[in-house]
């Protein structure tokens, strides 16, 4: 059987879209439209003459960057219901337009489960949460006075609401209140900054990271007249700096929250009036919260122990993992894993995650505290700190992953000095990485996993 | 109350006010409310029941709000999860969980098919969205398409496993060493991705693409296309390589077409020969190039 071979080796962009469009049309106008020749099965094949992207029509581009780079922009127009789709699939809007607008609702009970959300420990695969109905509402109704709106108030959330926090707070705590929600469901910070204004944005829930890079875009400029009210942070450890910086720009507080995926979001947020620099508040309504040795007996102030968490947003357990939630909940409190301390106020301290502790000579070792001191190094831009086993002991050793400031340059035996200088000789660091930058996640964490020895890629797909 | 009749709700108190603002059009609470109960039929109509999974693979988009509270109406346990994830860290969660469906963007499929017939529970794969980028690049990328009769193959998994064979000879020919894919997969040497082919389908035909990567392919003009916060970038991309990383050297076109076609050529018993388009088509292809082109 012949075919027909189409090459193309000076390609614009756009052919890679329309070529094959080209021959699918005349292939099923054929069937209508007998007198038009009969076009054989195609292949064709292309290769570019410039640099090019075609995106999706829903893609926003920066086209004016791209101009500058060089790079031939093209758009795959919207398929349609007609259009070709990926085969074997099934089409939203499709099974949307063919049904009805009127459904009776489920009678979900208040402690069934409305959504999983994985979750990752330190080794092993991430474990589903299971979040019920009660969960969700009992979060709305904790932060309802930190999360005070009027009628014309407009959330918007630049945290991904695969993400607990993006869900329960920035979706489904602004649908509690009746309010709407602008969605981004991609941006840049210059173009957030303009639509903010547009669209009269009052309360932004976004992440540490975010709130930097928008502070960037800013320029540091003084944004006069900013629509925004207050805004929300969490997910990852707020720098003061950042809130103050924000503040003079943008004239609003940031109200940091801490909470887990595994208690629907936030239990404690420093209050607005009240806040203490590094804390992260006090419990919200209805969350109680206590520091428990690792017998699980309460601790007093100003002891760091394990953060304990009881209350209706504490999460009904692991997806099918029965122990796993035995080991982390206990008559209604949830160990968190996070190691902290609580002031006479009740104001709580994180000062480390329970998995990251390194234990070497015996003692508990604070990766933290070696961190905040390499961070306070004039050179560093960031630092994180994991423990190696040794050659077959059990004994760990300290090894630091450092990034310099730009423009910078340090050496690792200037930074084992500096550590000398200040820290207790057993929390020295043994080795020092210099890096360009440190592996995070969505929500801007340190990846402390994928620092260790043995870190396996978890995206890839194995070979049988 | 729960969280789907909070949806019933607000569409009651505020029936007329926004409840979602996507790309300078308002959604009502109103028309958030029969949105979500159009696709809860939708899903119902599929055979989704209450405590099944439907797991979520969306950015922030008026989609992503109608599936987590259509599930919500059906009883169903919506799983959303993070759109950059790749095949083994989405493997673990639709196996784990056990979704019965995915609603997903198009430019997630192949992602999906991949891992497919590792996942016996997951039945449809419901997508949305115009949310592809493909990156050409005259250095480090090739194109390789199709408009090819249904009929040719038995089914889906025929065209795939038709193409993929032939594309793998094909790069043998090349000289590449144990190069694989699986099932409707990525085309990849070790754990890194080569290249990736895919078909959609339109009435009774099936459009091929596939995009092979020559020589090594710079990120960096990704990110000046669209914002990507810098601590997240190397998330964006799955490991790639390419034909020259792996030879040592970048094969000139005509090499890599005479291997390629050469290699469908025998697998497919079919002869190709050289052609154009014709006068009908000709007129068309300005049309679409126009479309595709139009700021």
């Amino acid at each position: 059987m012949e075919w027909r071979l189409i090459s193309n080796t000076k390609a614009e962009v756009a052919d890679l879209y329309a070529l094959p469009a080209t021959v699918a049309r005349a292939r099923i106008l054929r069937r209508y439209i007998p007198v038009l020749r009969n076009t054989a099965d195609t292949i064709i094949i292309q290769r570019v003459a410039k640099k090019g992207v075609l995106a999706g029509s829903e893609v926003v581009v920066d086209r004016e960057e791209a101009e500058k780079k060089g790079i031939e922009i093209a758009v795959r127009p919207k398929g349609g219901r007609k259009g070709a789709r990926s085969a074997e699939t099934i089409s939203l809007q499709e099974l949307m337009l063919k049904a009805k607008d009127k459904f009776t609702s489920e009678e979900s009970q208040p402690d069934e489960t409305a959504a999983l959300i994985y979750t990752s420990g330190t080794t092993g695969n991430p474990k589903g949460a299971m979040l019920t109905h009660e969960n969700f509402l009992a979060e709305c109704e904790a932060t309802s006075d930190i999360i005070t709106t009027t009628e014309g108030d407009k959330f918007t959330t630049l945290v991904p609401f695969f993400h607990i926090y993006g869900l329960a707070i920035g979706l489904v705590v602004s649908l509690f209140r009746g309010c709407g929600t602008v969605l981004f469901p991609q941006y840049s910070p210059r173009q957030f900054l303009k639509r903010t204004g547009e669209e009269r944005i009052s309360i932004l829930i976004a992440i540490p990271t975010q709130y930097h890079h928008l502070l960037l875009a800013s320029k540091r400029r003084t944004i006069t007249q900013s629509p925004l009210k207050y805004c929300i942070s969490g997910a990852a450890p707020m720098p003061v700096m950042v809130i103050e910086a924000f503040k003079e720009i943008f004239g609003v507080d940031i109200i940091e929250g801490y909470g887990l995926t595994e208690t629907t979001a936030a239990v404690a947020v420093n209050p607005q009036e009240r806040t203490k620099p590094g804390s992260v508040g006090i419990p919200v309504k209805g969350v109680q919260i206590r520091i428990g040795d690792n017998q699980g007996n309460e601790l007093p102030p100003h002891q760091a122990g394990e953060v304990l968490v009881k209350g209706k947003v504490v999460m009904k357990g692991y997806y099918n993992l029965p122990e796993e939630t035995q080991g982390v909940l206990r008559d209604g409190w949830l160990c968190t894993g996070d190691i902290g301390y609580q002031d006479d106020e009740g104001y709580l301290y994180i000062t480390d995650r329970k998995k990251d502790i390194i234990i070497k000579g015996g003692f508990n070792i604070s990766p933290a505290e070696i961190e905040e001191l390499l961070c306070s190094h004039p050179k560093v831009k960031e630092a994180a700190v994991v423990g190696q086993k040794e050659k077959e002991g059990r004994e760990e050793a300290i090894k630091a992953f450092v990034v310099p400031v730009e423009g910078e340059e340090v050496t690792t035996v200037e930074l084992i000095r500096y550590c000398r200088m200040r820290l207790a000789s057993n929390k020295i660091p043994d080795a020092v990485e210099l890096r360009e930058d440190l592996p995070k996640s969505a929500t801007g964490k340190v990846l402390k996993k994928e620092l260790r020895q043995g870190y396996k890629d978890r995206r890839v797909i194995e070979r049988e | 109350m729960n969280l789907g009749r909070l949806v019933e709700e607000r569409a009651k108190e505020y029936p007329k006010k926004a409840a979602l603002i996507y790309e300078g059009k308002a959604i009502s609470f109103e028309e958030l409310n029969k949105n979500v109960n159009r696709l809860a039929n939708g899903l119902k109509g599929l055979g989704i029941e209450r405590g099944d999974r439907v797991a979520i693979m969306l950015p922030n988009t008026p989609e992503f709000v109608y599936s987590f509270f259509a599930c919500q109406k059906l009883g169903a346990i919506a799983v959303p999860f993070n759109t950059m994830y790749k095949g083994g860290e989405i493997l673990h969660i639709l196996k784990d969980c056990g979704a019965k469906a995915i609603i997903t963007l198009n430019s997630a499929v192949p992602l999906i098919n991949e891992i497919k017939p590792d996942l016996p529970r997951l039945q449809y794969i419901i997508t949305t969205g115009e949310r592809s980028l493909t990156f050409a690049d005259p250095e480090s990328t090739v194109f390789l398409q199709g408009v090819l009769s249904k009929g040719i193959f038995k089914d889906l998994d025929d065209a795939y496993k038709g193409i993929g064979e032939a594309l793998v000879q094909g790069l043998q020919e090349l000289g590449l060493q144990g190069v694989w894919y699986k099932h409707r997969g990525s085309l990849r040497i070790g754990e890194k991705k080569l290249g990736g082919f895919y078909f959609s389908e339109i009435k009774d035909i099936y459009i091929l693409n596939m995009i092979c990567f020559l020589a090594p392919f710079d990120p960096s003009d990704l990110f000046s296309v669209i914002w990507v916060p810098p601590e997240v970038k190397d998330k964006v991309l799955e490991p790639l390589t390419s034909i020259q990383e792996e030879l040592g050297r970048r094969p000139s076109d005509e090499e890599f077409k005479e291997a390629i076609l050469g290699a469908l050529e025998k697998e497919l018993g079919i002869q190709l020969k050289e052609g154009t388009l014709t006068r009908d088509e000709k007129s068309s292809y300005k049309k679409y190039k126009a479309v595709a082109k139009r700021k």
